[in-house]
């Protein structure tokens, strides 16, 4: 049987998938919640583009463009760019570098880092104060201070804020730490670098290596009782008897062990229900017996008598009582047979046996019917196959259906036999050019007393046992048997037989 | 008059099967349980017996065994239909043939008459003019007297077993069928699922061993036949 985990997967990946989802959501949440400043030294790659920069912002025309000298432009209009779009390169203005390293959107180095886009300016003076009186923001006290001690520009985020600088200008003769603030829009994708880059990892890493195994154990602890349990139904469904599997469930004290002791006592109430109804069909089988056989002499008595006495014939009567008898003998037979295969306790053993051999022995004894229907038999099969098995059991299944088929083939038609072995089971397919089944109705025709309505109407003598008995004649050695309607025009019924070699 | 024993604990079907082989010209005894059975026969001189497999007391293989130690009585097993084990068993404990319950009270008369033709005349009309001993390696069938001897000792086999022996003798080193065995030897037509003959056949083995060089005596044919090896 195969062995499905697809609930375990379930569960153990839900799990797992919540535990780090809520731990990643955890660190993103804190992180824009504690408006954690990050800053990082700007790569000595940028630092000509943060010389150059500062040049231009050094030249009166940068600010001059504007009415209020001292007050940076206000930069809504997000195409124009206050430090490259204010005419062609002149003598003062010195061409600019290749631009790869201003591209606003594309690195200028590995590292990550763009050049700020500047919409606001801080002029700090060499005490450290903004000479408009502008407030400072805390990140920005950080930038200068950080720019105190290792004498390089920055750059820091906070919230949605970038901060850079200092770009060091002279102006009217002062020194000027210049910073700019601009919100950034795309600083989500930043962000999450950020944020990636300040998570703790080792905790991350003991995190996921954690919750690994704990939802691991839990999947386990919640689906292997209900795998079990699926393994149980399933063994019961097919033997009938309480498995050995649910035993260790019986023991715990949770919902599952009520489940599997509610299972067990349902399980043993159909098990005695199903075997107290096989021994009534078998000893009423064997009880009916004996009035059968009396009646069955008695007929002969009468027949003897009425040899002697030929004055009243009843003759026709009498062979019509006497072929009854041998049909209900026949349907107590089959019956039995049922009740036998049903009894798994009685182990039959198996031997080896040529399956080819027993085809032919089968097809000589069906032949007879098959003449008198003017029907023939066209058989393919190879010249042994060896087959482990229960050789009457298989001769009955491969009878019944031979049977069957001979029964409702037409007259002057043919059934095809076919036997081939396909590397992991060896294959029997009977086909005839009978009625074929309704599709609807086409796999009950293996329930017992199953008739389909055109053969109650002919009034059969058929027992409507035969392919029940090929059932589970094939059941009995791990195989499988279904019918289907043949495909090939002129064909009618076609019954299939999957036999492992070793059952 | 041909005197039989029917052991049944049926009671009304013996009593209608007495009837019935009485106007056939057979004097019938009746025996309900097994311990009966066996004094019965004890006290008469049956010519054949009718032994149901359920019988109270003794079933019907413990009346078997018992008898075979002390008599050839020839026995006809009635069994379940369809129940193989029931007449394997019986034929190997030495029933000479077996016919299914409920039975054909015509069928039933047609096997005892055919046990009881192998009995009184082992013989058919054609076969009348066969040598009286037949001689096959240490193996010697007198069928006038109905020995068996291999070599000098005296095998003792039931008159279906000393049937079939003879047809295959008869024609030693040559296959014959399990249908041909049936027929000449039973009276009857192979059934299916009928292991009769090989029950017979294995019996028949086991009683003159292996030839003596080493081999089978009686060779299986594939497809269902005997074949006795000759030895010269």
């Amino acid at each position: 049987m195969k062995l499905r985990f697809i609930l375990f997967w379930k569960i153990f990946l839900w799990l797992w998938l919540t535990l780090i989802l809520f731990i990643a959501v955890h660190f993103i949440l804190t992180s824009y919640a504690q408006d954690q400043i990050h800053i990082e030294a700007v790569p000595d790659a940028a630092l000509p583009a943060f010389k150059f920069i500062a040049k231009r912002l050094e030249n009166p025309r940068f600010f001059g463009a504007h009415p209020d000298e001292h007050r940076p432009p206000s930069f809504d209009d997000e195409e124009f760019d206050p430090l490259f779009d204010f005419g062609p390169p002149n003598e003062e203005f010195p061409p600019l570098p290749p631009p790869e390293a201003f591209s606003r959107n594309k690195p200028v180095n590995e590292s990550g880092f763009n050049p700020p886009f500047l919409p606001d300016f801080f002029f700090l003076d060499k005490q450290g104060k903004e000479i408009h009186g502008k407030s400072l923001d805390q990140a920005l006290v950080l930038l200068h201070n950080q720019y105190l001690t290792d004498q390089r520009p920055h750059i820091a985020y906070k919230q949605e804020n970038l901060f850079t600088g200092p770009f060091i200008i002279n102006q009217d003769g002062e020194t000027r730490y210049v910073y700019s603030q601009r919100r950034l829009s795309n600083l989500g994708e930043e962000r999450l670098k950020i944020i990636w880059s300040q998570a703790p990892k080792q905790l991350l890493l003991s995190a996921v290596l954690i919750t690994f195994p704990l939802c691991f154990a839990l999947a386990w602890y919640l689906s292997s009782p209900i795998r079990r349990l699926q393994k149980a139904t399933h063994e019961f469904s097919l033997i009938q008897k309480v498995p050995e599997q649910i035993k260790p469930l019986l023991k715990r004290g949770d919902e599952f062990g009520d489940l599997a002791r509610d299972f067990k006592s349902m399980a043993d109430q159909i098990q005695t229900v199903l075997e107290g109804q096989k021994r009534l069909l078998s000893d009423v089988s064997h009880e009916l017996r004996s009035p059968l056989a009396r009646l069955r002499i008695a007929l002969g008595l009468v027949e003897q008598k009425t040899e002697d006495n030929p004055v009243f014939t009843y003759q026709r009567e009498v062979d019509q009582m006497v072929r009854e008898c041998e049909r209900m003998d026949s349907l107590i037979e089959q019956l039995l047979n049922i009740a036998r295969m049903d009894d798994i306790s009685s182990n039959i053993e198996t031997t080896e046996f040529d399956l080819c051999e027993l085809l032919l022995e089968i097809k000589k004894d069906v032949l007879l019917e098959a003449e008198q229907k003017h029907v023939t038999f066209c058989a393919a099969m190879p010249d042994q196959q060896i087959i482990n098995g229960v050789p009457i059991l298989l001769r009955s299944a491969v009878e019944n259906v031979l049977r069957n088929a001979v029964y409702y083939a037409p007259p002057n038609s043919k059934i095809k036999i076919q036997l081939s072995n396909n590397e992991n089971f060896i294959a029997l397919t009977i086909t005839d050019q009978g009625p074929g089944v309704d599709e609807a109705h086409i796999n009950k025709i293996f329930e017992p007393f199953y008739r389909p309505q055109y053969a109650r109407e002919r009034h059969s003598g058929g027992s409507g046992l035969g392919l029940a008995i090929a059932k589970r004649a094939i059941d009995y050695h791990n195989g499988r048997i279904w019918a289907e309607n043949a495909q090939d025009s002129g064909s009618g019924l076609q019954v299939n037989i999957r036999l492992p070699e070793l059952p | 008059m041909t005197h039989l024993l029917i052991a049944d604990d049926d009671i009304e079907l013996c009593d209608l099967l007495q009837d019935y082989l009485q106007r056939e010209g057979f004097r019938v005894d009746l025996a309900h349980d097994g311990q009966a059975a066996i004094q019965n026969i004890l006290n008469h001189n049956y010519q054949l017996l009718i032994l149901d497999v359920m019988l109270p007391q003794k079933n019907g293989f413990d009346v078997l065994r018992e008898l075979r130690q002390q008599t050839d009585l020839p026995v006809l097993m009635l069994t379940a239909r369809g129940d193989q084990i029931d007449r394997i068993v019986g034929l190997e404990m030495g029933a000479d043939d077996y016919i299914p319950k409920p039975c054909d009270p015509r069928e039933l008369v047609a096997r005892i008459r055919a046990v009881l033709r192998r009995i009184r005349v082992p013989l058919g009309d054609s076969e009348r003019t066969a040598p009286k001993t037949i001689r096959i390696g240490d193996i010697a069938l007198n069928t006038l007297t109905l020995d068996l001897f291999k070599g000098d000792k005296r095998v003792e086999v039931t008159a279906t077993e000393f049937s079939i022996l003879h047809q295959l003798l008869m024609r030693a080193g040559q296959p014959i069928s399990k249908e041909d065995l049936t027929q000449r030897c039973l009276g009857r037509r192979l059934m299916p699922y009928d292991r009769s003959i090989d029950v017979h056949i294995s019996n028949l083995r086991k009683k003159l061993g292996p030839a003596s060089d080493g081999q089978d005596r009686i060779r299986s044919i594939r497809g269902g036949g005997y074949q006795y090896i000759a030895i010269d």
